[in-house]
């Protein structure tokens, strides 16, 4: 499996694509990319200790909605999304890639445009993948 | 329906999942997410939540096995899944690093199930590396402080038999620490 959390050219390109969703989704808090098993690759905003934790608790999140999707028989996971009282989250797996983006938006952020906003992210994220010698 | 709830706990690559799978009367629920540290573990998917199996005991009474995350960074996820759990099985691989101190590791983070519960060790890998035998793993846990006879066995994860006889001598613990108390139920659930 290839180690996406440790190529730093990729780290750095995921980055600079948070930072393109941050500035085109003013509410966006947070953001991160992290391996389906929980390791950081990239992360944008103010995060607690590198955003592992934020890490770990996406790749469980993730996991276990694609459990409840088997369970129902709903096919493919697309997205997972929160809605609390400050804002929502966002998880969207990054195409066939053992990888997940996570995002927090403020309360001025519709949950529709959230997604919409996230979905084209990931996209340029699996464009910039295709660079690099990760297998799907 | 009384239904009792017991963890498997310990490492990466102990045989947690496994176990569920070789005890679980009903299609198990795992949780499994490609893994990017084989150069670390060498096994291409590892737990990231959770596995869920079911055994009946009887008629009236259910159990119900949650697998943990053997990696310490998803210890979130077992400070959920330790609440109503009444019993503890450690898997510990022994060709680990310090199987030693990761059998006692596993008993101190889950130490609120062995105090209202019980618990027993199963060493996993043992045909693969021998040493240390049972007799380094008891000395082990009684010098951290263990005294209560724990149950430990060499088990085969893949192996119903073995995985059966380590449950219910876990069940047995249970009872019996309990008879030795108050006699409460089992169940928490």
């Amino acid at each position: 499996m290839y180690a996406y959390h440790k190529d730093k050219k990729l780290k750095d390109r995921c980055a600079a694509e948070l930072k393109g969703l941050s500035t085109r989704c003013k509410s966006m808090k947070i953001g991160a990319i992290v391996t389906s098993d929980g390791f950081v690759v990239s992360t944008h905003g103010d995060l607690q200790d590198d955003g592992n934790r934020l890490g770990s608790m996406t790749s469980s999140m993730q996991a276990l909605a694609e459990a409840v999707h088997d369970e129902l028989d709903l096919g493919e996971n697309k997205h997972l999304a929160f809605a609390a009282d400050k804002g929502n989250i966002v998880m969207q797996k990054i195409g066939k890639y053992p990888l997940v983006m996570t995002a927090t938006f403020d309360d001025r952020e519709t949950l529709g445009h959230a997604i919409f906003s996230m979905s084209a992210t990931v996209d340029a994220v699996c464009g910039q993948l295709k660079k690099t010698r990760a297998k799907i | 329906m009384a239904e009792h709830v017991i963890l498997v706990a310990g490492p990466m690559g102990a045989g947690k999942t496994t176990a569920i799978q070789s005890l679980s009367e009903v299609p198990v629920v795992s949780t499994e997410a490609a893994n990017t540290e084989i150069d670390r573990v060498n096994k291409a998917t590892t737990t990231v939540a959770l596995d869920y199996g079911e055994i009946s005991l009887d008629d009236t009474d259910k159990i119900r096995l949650y697998g943990v995350p053997g990696q310490r960074r998803f210890d979130f996820m077992w400070r959920i899944l330790e609440k109503r759990a009444v019993g503890l099985i450690v898997l510990v691989n022994n060709d680990t690093e310090q199987p030693l101190e990761e059998v006692t590791y596993f008993m101190n983070q889950f130490a609120s199930i062995h105090q209202r519960g019980g618990l027993v060790v199963g060493v996993t890998r043992s045909d693969l590396k021998a040493e240390p035998g049972i007799g380094d793993y008891l000395m082990h846990i009684e010098e951290n402080g263990e005294t209560h006879g724990m149950p430990i066995f060499t088990v085969d994860p893949r192996n119903r038999d073995h995985m059966v006889m380590m449950l219910f001598s876990l069940l047995t613990n249970i009872q019996s620490r309990a008879g030795a108390t108050d006699n409460v139920c089992l169940s928490q659930g």
